[in-house]
């Protein structure tokens, strides 16, 4: 009976541990591998109270012109459109948003005045956003040509919609009286965002 | 039983919702600039812009009274700014009488070539030139330009009155005190 006994508490003690192993390699801690990917990013639009991509007027007023007087062309003047950016950069890099005035060669050669262009102080953004241009912000638009108009971009963003980001001022300019014809002219001007090397 | 497994998550930081709407690295917009034709004209002096003509008095008797004399000291300056199109090249100011001009005298002015701050195309004197109720071209081949404001701008006007030629209009002289305006129009030159 005692060896029975014996032999029966063996198998059950036996039995618990068994119950009571664990067949795998759980310890206190388990860890596994999470990989955070930010890609770069570069885009930008142009804005008024309306959306996006519209169209500007700029008309020479000669109603208030008096009989000897220099017309103003300065007075014409539009502050409709907003520029807004975001741009993520790897480390080291920079990128840069340029501007080009797309007028064929008849336009260019039979004008007498020029388009100039005030960008805004930044307004709702939030990071590296770059320098506008150093004469108060304003550049004379060569035809068909990028110009920087603002440098040193890395990660930022301007605010979105009209009223963020950077305002675009355009304005007229008389250079030569000579040249200066009535007439109506239509042509693009384009953004783009690009690398800054 | 063994079980191993490693996740992998890839965590995509946007600021946009790329399926909503395409964002790009380009913007383009619309110019359109409206430059529009322009013909003002104005007569400024330096007092009042009245000129007085007088026919200069004989001393001796059998001497004729003179009426070749010109402008008194009043000066008179044409001031002008004007804007021309492809289809209106060139402007021009023309003046004519309104009132009557003495008979046997001859009303004329002269417009002086360009002088003051003005640039552009300003335009050229048509010397001197009789006046009457019909327009006269007194200023010509006025382009895209401005004269400047005021007076020592633009192109001064010099009047002369003359006797007419003609042996028989002395006879017709008499007493008169005759005042007439003289109108000037810049106008398309076609």
């Amino acid at each position: 009976m005692k060896k029975l006994s014996f032999i029966l508490a063996t198998i059950f003690v036996l039995g618990v541990s068994n119950l009571m192993a664990q067949d795998n390699n759980d310890n206190e801690k388990y860890s596994h591998q999470i990989a955070i990917t930010i890609p770069t990013l570069a885009i930008l639009d142009v804005e008024n109270s309306d959306g996006e991509a519209q169209s500007i007027d700029l008309k020479l007023d000669v109603e208030n012109a008096e009989a000897g007087a220099e017309v103003d062309f300065a007075a014409s003047t539009n502050s409709d459109l907003f520029l807004n950016y975001t741009s993520i950069v790897e480390p080291h890099k920079k990128n840069k948003i340029t501007v080009q005035v797309n007028r064929t060669a008849a336009q260019v050669a039979n004008d007498g005045f020029h388009l100039t262009l005030k960008v805004g102080a930044n307004n709702g953004g939030e990071g590296t956003l770059g320098q506008t241009p150093s004469n108060n912000g304003m550049i004379e638009f060569k035809d068909n040509t990028a110009q920087d108009l603002i440098t040193g971009i890395r990660s930022c963003y301007s605010g979105d919609g009209s009223g963020k980001g950077n305002q675009l001022t355009y304005s007229l300019a008389a250079d030569n009286y000579l040249k200066i014809d009535a007439e109506e002219l239509d042509f693009k001007v384009t953004y783009t965002i690009t690398a800054d090397n | 039983m063994h079980l191993k497994f490693t996740i992998a998550v890839v965590v995509l930081l946007s600021v946009f919702s790329l399926t909503t709407w395409a964002q790009s690295e380009m913007a383009e917009h619309n110019v359109t600039i409206h430059i529009p034709e322009l013909a003002l004209l104005g007569l400024v002096a330096e007092n009042s812009a009245d000129v007085d003509l007088q026919a200069g008095m004989p001393n001796e008797a059998g001497e004729a009274m003179t009426l070749n004399n010109e402008t008194s000291s009043q000066r008179v300056w044409i001031n002008y700014s004007s804007i021309v199109s492809t289809s209106t090249p060139r402007r021009k100011v023309e003046a004519y009488v309104k009132g009557e001009i003495p008979q046997g005298i001859t009303l004329m002015v002269q417009a002086s070539e360009f002088s003051g701050s003005g640039k552009g195309k300003l335009g050229k004197s048509s010397g001197l030139v009789r006046l009457s109720n019909q327009a006269s071209d007194v200023i010509v081949d006025i382009g895209s330009c401005y004269t400047g404001k005021g007076v020592n701008n633009g192109h001064c006007l010099t009047y002369k009155i003359e006797q007419d030629e003609n042996a028989d209009t002395y006879a017709l002289l008499s007493e008169q005190n005759s005042e007439v305006n003289v109108v000037y129009t810049l106008t398309d030159l076609n």
